[in-house]
């Protein structure tokens, strides 16, 4: 029996249907033909499948060329993707060169050409054909009409899980602690001096799933480019936002933060992606511990990671003949915000479109498919790239530069504590076993604060208490000291301090840190005044970025003792209560407007803290 | 279940200033742009500058003045959008962009529209509806922005073309009309049109949306159907205008 699955409002909905004529039938449907997609049905294609790709807009390439993010191009070369560059850079017609959108669009469209493809726009997915649990077909809204497809596979390369959120599997959104997404960025382009820029406007977060709410939040982004109108050739916003992080679901493997950091064993990777974690928001007291000890308390940002991708993170549990391609796979936030950039998402496509082709032709489950051929197709198209290389590497501040190899070596790394981009060395430290002993005796003799501090930090991330009067006189003796060794979200030993206190901190620290949060003058402290924006720690003007951490982290710190030690919250949520309604802790964060992305980002803490404390 | 007054096809200025003028209305636009048919479709860039006479067409107008989008005749239609969405920041109005309309049909006197959004399928019930997409028969042309190209060099490359000075010096806006009604056919024919004949300029943008230059100027009003293609406008001022008449005008 058929039946016809679609969403309403975000609900599955399902009719059975008695019969279905298939107006087309293909080996490959994939559907969304964004960074991804526009790969993974080329590939298909090249393979000699069947393809038929559809795509809600009039472009190719979606995120990477309509929305113009274009810039963030780093990771692991060759693939397909290099050859259109390359068409890309000689095509001297267009002004733009580098990574240019529309010239790459129209690559894209002579390479569908010289494969075969069907590739039909303006066209979206308004039903998904399920026979028992195997997807076999979509109904397509195509040029004012309906268009039954028939596939032996059907790729979800929405970005948005369109056709898995159809079928019913089980869906995900966010961080766990608050659900948060990463903001979403409007890219407005301009030319100025004679050279093309394109300016990268994170604009808040968003739930792209909540169509009024989206469409408000677009129209406040594109009226932010406003400001680049002037004094320069105004060139436009994007034609489409850049929304970095599509949902998850229950896939048949998940990737996850822990996983990746901890280098677990992939048996069958899909492909190989390069990251070094770029997430973006400022709101980091709310992330799940790995991904603080990694990129807050370790301070590891510009350390790249190779990551191992498993084939099962596209594949939706429960369902056949059914998989996806793109930012939409099986895995936590973090790991999906990792694994989300141009050149992972162009191969990823690639593979992907490889493995179906594949499939499709015996008529099996990708997972059935002889490991072995897909990897050597994938190698000979250079998508597979990046297996030998080395797991972890240094990317220089802000250069994104091939990496040189890193160990996690603590011994070799220890002498590391004693400087300002101790990172390595607490990340070493904290994988590595039998070195407490070692961090408490050079902690307590220590005569420099700095390593002293960085030891304590160190023992602090692995739950040793005996850290905790070093972390207390941290959290005493707040200043704005940063480590030097990060990109973007530089570590605050401060800050960092006020975290492991909620980690391992005693009700005896509850007062402390509310000193912090409700102190009325904490504001005022001159720590806090005259901070010059430095592109090191947070370039925004428009945030005091430093009291803005101290005070979640304080607040999540503190709520985290209340809760370990089963304290009552009552007057805990008066209190926050009051200082939001007061609007003085807001102000003082940030001078934007409500509808602004930092006034968002401290309201959403506050909604937080509210709910958790009622 | 609510009811809007009106359902208004298509994100432009005529909607927006319609919208806000009669309130509850929801307007519907298929792209992520508010303003699809001028910044999408890169045209307007000459405008006649005299001031307008509803209040809202005015304050839009001003709004441009001050930013210096509009000056010596010429409008920065690629800064248009940013500014009319600055100017709708605060206004209240419904809207879904990202959203495509499937089917309108009457129902038990009202109007049950089906559209499809990031979130699925949706009906929503309207008692009127306001159209303001393009007739498909309508001409369609690729907008294209460039650096200067011999004007003989141009008219023998691309027949019945029609071309105009963009905003900025020393560079071009062309309109080119296609015979195709697919966008991406259409891009690729020029751009191997333009590496054969033209020399010495280079492309910069290509209108991201397919639109029609000068739309048939088809009106018609027929039982709580009000059909008037933004196309048929020049001016954003001159479409705000529109939209406020009709919106002030009951169309039922």
């Amino acid at each position: 029996m058929i039946k016809l699955c679609y969403l309403e409002k975000n609900t599955v909905k399902s009719e059975l249907c008695e019969n279905i004529d298939f107006d087309i039938s293909c080996d490959i449907l994939c559907v969304g033909l964004g960074t991804a997609g526009v790969f993974c049905a080329l590939s298909a294609a090249r393979e000699g499948a069947k393809v038929v790709g559809v795509e809600k807009s009039n472009f190719l390439g979606g995120t990477h060329t309509a929305g113009n993010v274009c810039k963030y191009y780093y990771g692991f070369e060759d693939g397909t993707f290099q050859d259109i560059d390359k068409a890309t850079l000689e095509d001297d017609i267009f002004l733009i060169k580098e990574h240019g959108y529309e010239s790459k669009h129209i690559q894209y469209i002579k390479k569908f050409r010289e494969y075969g493809a069907d590739i039909r726009f303006r066209s979206f997915p308004t039903g998904l054909y399920l026979e028992e649990s195997r997807a076999i077909g979509v109904r397509i809204f195509d040029g004012g009409k309906t268009v039954n497809i028939r596939a032996k596979k059907l790729i979800d390369g929405t970005g948005d899980g369109h056709l898995i959120r159809m079928a019913g599997v089980k869906t995900f959104m966010g961080r766990n602690n608050d659900g948060n997404v990463a903001p979403f960025t409007v890219r407005t382009q301009f030319i100025e001096d004679g050279q093309y820029h394109s300016i990268n406007a994170d604009s808040g977060f968003v739930n792209q799933y909540e169509p009024y709410e989206y469409s408000k939040k677009i129209v406040y982004a594109h009226a932010n480019a406003l400001k680049y109108t002037q004094n320069c050739e105004f060139l436009g916003v994007a034609s489409m936002p850049g929304v970095r992080e599509g949902i998850s679901f229950e896939g048949e493997e998940t990737l996850c933060m822990e996983d990746i950091v901890f280098q677990k064993n992939v048996e069958k990777p899909l492909f190989y992606a390069y990251s070094d974690f770029d997430r973006h928001g400022k709101s980091t007291a709310l992330d799940d511990e790995i991904f603080q000890n990694w990129s807050f308390i370790s301070n590891l940002s510009t350390v790249t990671a190779r990551i191992a991708v498993p084939m099962g993170v596209i594949v939706p549990r429960g369902i056949s003949s059914l998989v996806t391609v793109g930012r939409c796979l099986s895995g936590d936030t973090y790991s999906r915000s990792a694994v989300r950039m141009i050149r992972d998402m162009s191969r990823m496509g690639e593979c992907v479109g490889i493995i179906c082709a594949m499939a499709a032709k015996e008529n099996i489950e990708i997972n059935e498919v002889d490991y072995g051929k897909y990897i050597e197709t994938a190698k000979k198209y250079g998508c597979f790239s990046g297996d030998k290389e080395k797991t972890f590497g240094f990317d220089y501040p802000g250069k994104r530069l091939p990496y040189k190899p890193v160990e996690f070596d603590f011994y070799k790394n220890a002498h590391l504590l004693k400087t300002e981009t101790p990172g390595i060395a607490i990340w070493s430290a904290y994988i590595e076993d039998g070195v407490l002993d070692f961090l408490f005796e050079e902690m307590s003799n220590a005569s420099d604060a700095l390593y002293r501090n960085n030891c304590a930090i160190a023992l602090g991330l692995k739950g040793d208490k005996r850290a905790l009067s070093v972390l207390r006189d941290m959290v005493k003796n707040r200043n704005n000291f940063y480590f030097k060794d990060c990109r973007r979200t530089n570590g605050f030993p401060s800050a960092i301090a006020m975290c492991l206190l909620g980690r391992i901190g005693e009700v005896s620290d509850i007062q402390l840190l509310s000193e912090i949060i409700f102190d009325n003058n904490e504001p005022k402290k001159e720590i806090y005044q005259n901070i010059k924006p430095d592109i090191l720690f947070c370039n925004d003007e428009n945030i005091n970025f430093l009291y803005f951490t101290f005070f979640t982290y304080a607040s999540a710190a503190l709520l985290k003792i209340y809760k370990r030690y089963n304290l009552s919250t009552k007057d805990l949520h008066g209190k926050f209560l009051e200082l939001y309604k007061g609007g003085e802790v807001i102000k003082a964060i940030t001078n934007e407007a409500p509808d602004k992305p930092n006034h968002i980002e401290i309201s959403n803490f506050f909604k937080y803290i509210l709910a958790e404390t009622k | 279940m609510h009811i809007y007054d009106t359902f208004i096809k298509g994100a432009g200025y005529s909607a927006f200033a319609y919208a806000l003028t009669r309130g509850n209305s929801l307007i519907c636009e298929s792209s992520h742009l508010c303003d699809p048919h001028f910044y999408g479709a890169l045209r307007g860039f000459s405008v006649e500058e005299r001031e307008p006479q509803s209040a809202l067409a005015k304050e839009f107008y001003i709004l441009c003045k001050e930013q210096e989008i509009l000056k010596d005749g010429k409008l920065n239609v690629a800064a248009l959008e940013s500014v009319w969405c600055y100017y709708l920041k605060n206004k209240e109005y419904n809207l879904l962009l990202n959203t495509e309309c499937i089917e309108i049909k009457p129902e038990n006197g009202l109007f049950k529209i089906l559209i499809s959004t990031n979130s699925g399928l949706e009906e929503v019930y309207a008692k009127n509806i306001f159209d303001t997409t393009a007739l498909s028969s309508d001409k369609k042309y690729l907008a294209v922005l460039s650096t200067p190209v011999n004007e003989e060099i141009l008219r023998s490359s691309f027949e019945g073309c029609v071309y105009d000075n963009a905003f900025y010096e020393n560079r071009m806006i062309i309109y080119i009309p296609t015979e195709t009604d697919d966008i991406n056919d259409a891009k690729v024919s020029v751009c191997d049109k333009w590496k054969e004949n033209i020399n010495n300029s280079q492309i910069i943008s290509i209108a991201p949306c397919f639109a029609e230059l000068y739309c048939n100027g088809f009106i018609f009003e027929k039982d709580h159907y009000l059909k008037a293609s933004e196309g048929i406008f020049t001016s954003p001022f001159d479409a705000l205008e529109f939209g406020t008449q009709c919106g002030g005008d009951c169309i039922d």
